[in-house]
């Protein structure tokens, strides 16, 4: 068994999994930190361009327009102009970026209060303000520069043989973005699957990236990549986004599974997904392999009060092999430690008349956090005056979507279709009639005329590089009333908001992470039967010992022990998982296994078996061979003798089938010249039967008959007779 | 090992559905329904056969309910609350959300208008359907260590499901009732090929073969809106979920197309419920319906409105969808009543009525139906009998067959006489054998059952290999493992899977069986076993001379030889052979040449299957262990013939060999 991780620590998971001849795939995630280091685009550019139904109503709140002029299109390109340089100075790379982003958990941590978060951008060594503007940026080809394309770094395929992936098992739509680089620009050609609400969400999430990030000149990616650059440069090439054709060969390409529902391939593989408690449609992977139980363990959540259904961990009862990923890192908001600051933020920036905006996707947590927003604003009686708005290409079809997987979804709330009712509150709040919450494709058209002020936008980018955030932040972003909250807990707060950084917008980072912490994964590891072998991603580890035995980064410090082994894997560096099993589950047909004759010895009974295996409905067989099968497999079979070779025994033997001159002499096992296993003692007996000459030599592990081929057969009995044979 | 299945209801018979299984010590329910058609105790199952004393929580290891319809989970609460049933029962989501509804719909019409008492309440059907665990279709759910159950889509009506029964390696399949044409909002059945033991099916079409489902359709909005034009009004009897939403879908888009104006109402006050669960269970419906839905929900109807009592006196015409479905109570009968000796009037009949009720009278044909000893309906408007209702005919339950590979075939849910047709045909076109059980009747199936062993993979693989070496390439298993021999020199559990043998393909296996108490039976390699549990295996090497007459071989040659001369072709086809043929009249050595005749002769009949090695020095032959010589020393060479050892482990392949030398060496060939 090995495992490689193509994504670093921190990304989207992508892994390779090999056990035995079987190459497994866990999750195909997009790298996300790359988008920081891309130029700012304004959210649906590319189709919504010709939409020019920007209305009065939004003059009033873009504070930075010096003028407010009456020609809106005009002024449209008047500020994009006013924007392209800003683009320029934002595409410079960060090189402290890391450094920034440590600080700013502490940050985040730390500052409970609206005040405090303008800190967030200003702390940190990071100071992009004069000197990177010149800079350019060296990662991003000229070429993409001057048309402005997005150029993707796709996970490190070079060193897998792709072809021979059989499997890819997808966990979350957080781990899912570079599956159709996969599946329409290699030769992959083995089977994916994931959840149904995997798939659907996962496809809405490539649809937001290609609406965002897609390529905004005519061509096809297909013209510009070349498979085989791809997959030969995968670890350091750039690509275009991929379109929305590929989306859809991709998305019909993964087959749907439920959670335990069982998958049989190959004779010898199980599959089974296994809820992760994390989003809806969240799983973890239980995989079996002949006798080898592996369980994968991606974003999991036993927080029990969200609306996924709960985190399912019987798939670690047999486990002997795990493999954590996606793990919450120290020091983050849970959610429930963070929600009321979330909502308390929200409420204040609604009481002061202020929009707040929240950039995030439309799926996970924020269905919960909808939730307890709404009911903290009804409680603070600011209800009647607020409006959710949710823009984004995706945002109708999300919403309405995850309202009808009550099967999904926590007992809690499985209840509330038996009444029957939407089991999320934002069912109720898009009612037409009560028209407190809205949907919109994107900032331009129906979303300006409907806007009622203050307002609470949810929408992405997360990494506020392109969709309709950019806008919102242009219009609302330098009054100081407005309030932008970090909810997301994979985003880099810093590097999102460095192109941002003169504008007056409050800003509150509460990331609120409901994956598993490492206290927490020790935790459940300990509640179920220890597996043998835990591989957690790097930054889980406080330190390596000395003997290369890893520490853990819990509170407890926990070390391996010599039932449950720790270790940690590293992107691109291959960890070796030991032998595994070397058995195969097999079924015995009850044919062949009445024609068995076994034999005792002691506690344990033997039998010699022969049979044609085969695999039937996906599982091996062991049957009887047929009439042509068995005349091979006579050529095949090794009969056994167990036991010592007793004189007495063999002359007896010999007596009674008519022998009666034998001649027995001993040597003493001298040193022979040609022959060296005369050297050992030997008995001879020499006699003749039926008139053929015949000797039996008798040595400690052999005995050896010479004799006729006509009395072959008569001999044959007196000496198995000292045996036991099979 | 037996399975057993003893109908309770639905034996030879439709309606009361209720199927107690015995599977690998297991008991089983399935489904709980009640006989709409009486009034007394034969309207609930005689649950006294699982138990006279009444305990029915130690007896059953737990109940299934295969969908809403009464027929099938009407007797659950009385089994749960008045019988005592304590323990699990399972259904999928659709199915526990829509069930209590029609139970207290049903409750409701017994008990409020006929006053009926002894029958349960309100309060007994919530406290039923809390003990009720929600299943999601495909997932496996553990009943206990080894009661294993899995659901299925069954199309017939939302959330309707056929179950997957298995205990170890027996298994079952029930169907409840299914369909395997998609409707307009359901799809199919659907089940893996899970190859069960029995298939308990239902047969309420078994001797239909319905025509196509368009042409049905076309028919039967043609009748509806000629009655309409010519004034009548239609009664649709339905059940107020499923069939129900169908026909409105398909009467709604009609009536949107011919543009008519005449009110379409659907009674019972369920219908923005029922629509509402609909939405909330669109994942259940057929694709279409799922991939539009965020667009247009196909159950926002415009043209149907609710039904009120007080629109029975309106003129007409109209179009009332009025439950219960058979005509046995309710708005139906009421409209029925009322509308029955009009012959401008329609209704239009489900395909199939439980006997005894009405509505199997009206479809029988009755013009003069009596509901009691006062009343009398003078039947005069139109019938129709629609069969819409959505269950598998004759081709769907013999396709389900074929599905899941069923080994046997037991036959519910039906009318007896029209299943005795389909049981015969299920037999001859399947060569499996079929039943159909009459209620309280026990059938035993015997099943042959497997073993699950743990295969040594490395044994595995070593048989693979010797498949592959000896085997010719078109019937090579193995593709080849590119991406073993690059990247993954360091592993060393490098071991073929079965994932390079094709299902086609048959592998075979020669091992030990290792039967260790509470340990997994294990197939290992017999050496290794045997070494692993110190056990000496002792080596036995027999040699013999096998004799032969040279000269007598030699005449035989020299004639093979002009032959061969004369065809101008030798069968000894290497060049070395055939120089040394041209020596053979010098230095005759007969030893040699009989190694050379015993040579082709082994590679000609088992050469293909195992491989036969030929020493170049000596002559000499080798198959494993088996060597075959010319005479070394001096006293074999006096007693003459070639020498044929071998270890006693290779005993049977030395039998063959041997007798493979004897017929090689025989001068008379
Ligand atoms: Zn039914």
């Amino acid at each position: 068994m090995r495992l490689t991780s193509l994504l670093p620590d921190g990304e989207p998971n992508c892994l390779v999994f090999k056990v035995r001849q079987m190459l497994i795939m866990l999750d195909c995630g997009l790298g996300q930190e790359q988008l920081y280091a891309m130029p700012v685009r304004e959210g649906g550019l590319t189709e919504d361009h010709k939409d020019n139904s920007h209305n009065a109503t939004t003059a009033g709140s873009t504070a930075d327009n010096t003028t407010a002029g009456s020609k809106r299109k005009l002024q449209e390109t008047d500020i994009r102009q006013d924007w392209a340089s800003f683009l320029k100075a934002s595409s410079s790379q960060f090189p402290t970026k890391k450094m920034a982003r440590g600080s700013n958990s502490q940050t985040s941590h730390t500052s409970k209060t609206a005040s405090a978060t303008t800190e967030t951008t200003s702390s940190g060594p990071t100071s992009t303000a004069d000197g990177t503007i010149q800079g350019g940026n060296s990662n991003i080809p000229s070429k993409s520069m001057a048309t402005r394309e997005y150029m993707f770094k796709l996970p490190d395929f070079s060193g897998v043989d792709l072809k021979a992936i059989d499997v890819v098992l997808i966990s979350n739509y957080n781990h899912i973005l570079a599956l159709p680089y996969l599946t329409e620009y290699t030769d992959f050609q083995g089977r994916i699957f994931a959840t149904e609400p995997t798939i659907e969400f996962g496809r809405q999430l490539m649809i937001e990236f290609v609406t965002f990030f897609g390529t905004s000149v005519a061509s096809s990616p297909h013209e510009i990549i070349d498979r085989k650059e791809l997959v030969a440069r995968a670890g350091a090439g750039l690509y275009p986004a991929y379109t929305h054709a590929d989306i859809k060969a991709c998305i019909d390409k993964i087959q749907p599974v439920r959670f335990r529902e069982h998958i049989s391939l190959f004779g010898s593989l199980k599959l089974t997904a296994h809820s992760a408690g994390y989003c809806l449609g969240s799983s973890n992977w239980l995989i079996q392999i002949g006798t080898e139980n592996i369980a994968y363990v991606s974003s999991s959540s036993t927080q029990g009060n969200l609306h996924p259904d709960l985190f399912d961990g019987t798939l670690l009862e047999n486990a002997s092999t795990v493999v954590a990923t996606d793990l919450c890192p120290r020091g983050s908001f849970t959610y429930n430690t963070g929600v009321n600051l979330v909502c308390q933020s929200i409420a204040s920036t609604i009481a002061r008349k202020g929009n707040v905006l929240i950039p995030c996707t439309i799926s996970g947590f924020l269905f919960d956090l909808l939730e307890d927003v709404h009911l903290h604003l009804n409680r603070m009686g600011l209800i009647g005056q607020v409006q959710y708005s949710f823009i984004s290409p995706v945002a109708n079809t999300a919403l309405q979507y995850s309202n009808i997987l009550a099967e999904w979804m926590a007992p809690r709330k499985q209840e509330m279709v038996y009444i029957p009712e939407a089991p999320l509150l934002h069912g109720i709040l898009l009612d037409k009639e009560k028209g407190i919450a809205k949907h919109y494709k994107s900032v331009h058209g129906a979303f300006s005329s409907d806007l009622k002020l203050p307002c609470i936008v949810f929408g992405g980018h997360p990494s506020l590089r392109s969709g309709p955030m950019v806008n919102l932040l242009h219009m609302w972003g330098n009054k100081p009333t407005n309030t932008i909250v970090f909810i997301e807990p994979r985003m880099d707060v810093v590097a999102a908001m460095e192109p941002y950084e003169n504008l007056a917008i409050a800003q509150q980072a509460v990331q609120l992470d409901i994956r598993l912490s490492i206290d927490q994964l020790v935790e459940v590891m300990n509640k179920y039967r220890h597996p043998r072998h835990i591989l957690v991603p790097m930054r889980a580890i406080a330190s390596t010992l000395p003997d290369g035995t890893v520490e853990l980064a819990d509170v407890k410090r926990t070390i391996s022990t010599s039932s449950t082994r720790w270790s940690a894997y590293k992107v691109g560096e291959p960890v070796q998982l030991g032998m595994g099993s070397l058995y195969e589950s097999v079924l015995l047909s009850e044919e062949l296994a009445k024609s068995i004759l076994p034999q005792a010895f002691g506690s344990v009974s033997f039998a010699p078996i022969a049979g044609s295996l085969s695999i039937y409905n996906n599982q091996m067989q062991l049957k009887p061979a047929s009439v042509q099968g068995r005349q091979l497999l006579s050529l095949y079979t090794q009969r056994l003798l167990l036991g010592v070779m007793n004189l007495p025994h063999l002359l007896s033997g010999l007596t009674a089938i008519g022998v009666t001159n034998m001649d027995v002499s001993e040597s003493e096992g001298k040193e022979s010249k040609e022959d060296k296993e005369t050297g050992v003692p030997e008995i001879k007996v020499e006699f003749e039967l039926h008139g053929q000459a015949a000797t039996i030599i008798l040595r400690e592990k052999e005995t050896i008959v010479k004799c006729d081929d006509t009395i072959r057969s008569l001999l044959r009995e007196p000496i198995l007779k000292c045996f036991q044979s099979f | 090992m037996t399975i057993q299945i003893v109908p309770l209801g639905a034996g030879q018979d439709v309606g009361r559905s209720c199927i107690l299984v015995t599977i690998g010590g297991k008991n089983i329910m399935l489904d709980c329904g009640m006989h709409m058609g009486f009034n007394d105790e034969r309207r609930f199952p005689d649950f006294s056969y699982i138990s006279k004393t009444g305990d029915f929580t130690e007896m059953l290891d737990c109940v299934i309910i295969s969908h809403f319809h009464l027929d099938h989970c009407g007797a659950l609460p009385f089994f749960t609350e008045m019988c005592g049933y304590d323990g699990n029962i399972y259904m999928t989501h659709p199915t526990k959300a829509i069930c209590p509804i029609l139970l207290e719909d049903y409750r409701k019409i017994t008990v409020d208008k006929k006053g009926e008492r002894n029958f349960f309440t309100s309060q007994d059907i919530k406290s039923c359907m809390k003990k009720v665990i929600a299943v999601n279709l495909h997932q496996t759910i553990m009943v206990d260590d080894d009661l294993e159950i899995c659901a299925y889509y069954a199309g017939h009506v939302l959330g309707a499901a056929m179950f997957y029964i298995r205990v170890g390696e027996e298994s079952l399949v029930y169907t409840g009732d299914y369909n395997m044409t998609p409707d307009r909002h359901l799809g199919s059945a659907w089940i893996d090929k899970v190859k069960p033991d029995v298939l308990i099916t239902e047969s309420t079409y078994a001797t239909t073969i319905r025509d196509s489902k368009r042409s049905r359709e076309r028919d039967f909005l043609k009748k509806v809106h000629d009655c309409v034009a010519g004034g009548g009004n239609v009664i649709i009897p339905v059940f107020a979920l499923g069939r129900a939403q169908e026909l409105c879908i398909l009467i709604e888009t009609y009536w949107d197309r011919m543009d008519l104006r005449v009110p379409i109402y659907f009674s019972a006050g369920l219908t923005e419920k029922a629509n509402h669960f609909y939405r909330l269970f669109i994942n259940w419906t057929n694709e279409k319906i799922k991939s539009t839905f965020v667009h247009r929900n196909m159950f926002d109807f415009k043209h149907i409105r609710a039904w009120d009592r007080a629109y029975i006196d309106n003129p007409g015409p109209m179009v009332v969808f009025a439950t219960p479905g058979m005509l046995h109570s309710g708005t139906s009968l009421e409209l029925f009543k009322k509308w029955a000796p009009d012959p401008k009037n329609m209704v239009i009949m489900p395909g199939f009525c439980v006997a005894g009720t009405i509505g199997s009278r009206v479809l029988a044909g009755e013009k003069h139906i009596k509901t009691d000893s006062f009343t009398t309906i003078d039947v005069n408007l139109q019938v129709k009998n629609l069969s819409f209702s959505a269950h598998a005919d004759a081709k769907g339950i013999m396709q389900l067959i074929r599905q899941c590979d069923a080994k046997n075939v037991v036959l519910v849910h039906g009318e007896k006489s029209s299943m005795g047709f389909l049981k015969s045909r299920i037999m001859t076109e399947f060569g499996i054998p079929c039943f159909d059980p009459a209620n309280g009747t026990t059938v035993s199936i015997e099943t042959s059952h497997v073993i699950p062993i743990e295969m040594s993979a490395s044994l595995l693989k070593q048989h693979l290999i010797r498949q592959t070496e000896t085997q010719d390439p078109g019937m090579t298993t193995s593709s080849s493992p590119e991406h073993s021999s690059s990247d993954d020199n360091s592993e060393q559990s490098d071991i073929k899977t079965p994932a390079e043998i094709r299902p086609s393909d048959k592998v075979l296996i020669q091992g030990m069986l290792v039967m260790d108490d509470g340990k997994p039976i294990r197939l290992e390699d017999a050496d290794e076993v045997l070494e692993k549990v110190g056990m000496a295996n002792h080596k036995v090497r027999f040699e013999v001379r096998k004799a032969y007459n040279a000269t007598a071989l030699r005449r035989a040659v020299e004639d093979a030889e002009s032959n061969e001369l004369q065809q101008g072709s030798t069968s000894m086809d290497t060049d070395k052979d055939e120089s040394q043929a041209g020596d053979l009249y010098q230095e005759w050595d007969s030893d040699r040449f009989a190694l050379k005749l015993v040579h082709i002769a082994l590679q000609r009949s088992i050469g293909k299957q195992i491989k036969v090695v030929r020493e170049l020095e000596d002559d000499s032959i080798e198959i494993r262990s088996v060597k075959i010589r010319a005479p070394t020393d001096k006293d074999e060479f006096e007693r003459g013939g070639l020498l044929v050892g071998w270890d006693y482990r290779d005993e049977d392949l030395a039998t063959r060999v041997l007798s493979i030398v004897t017929l090689a060496l025989s001068a008379n060939r």
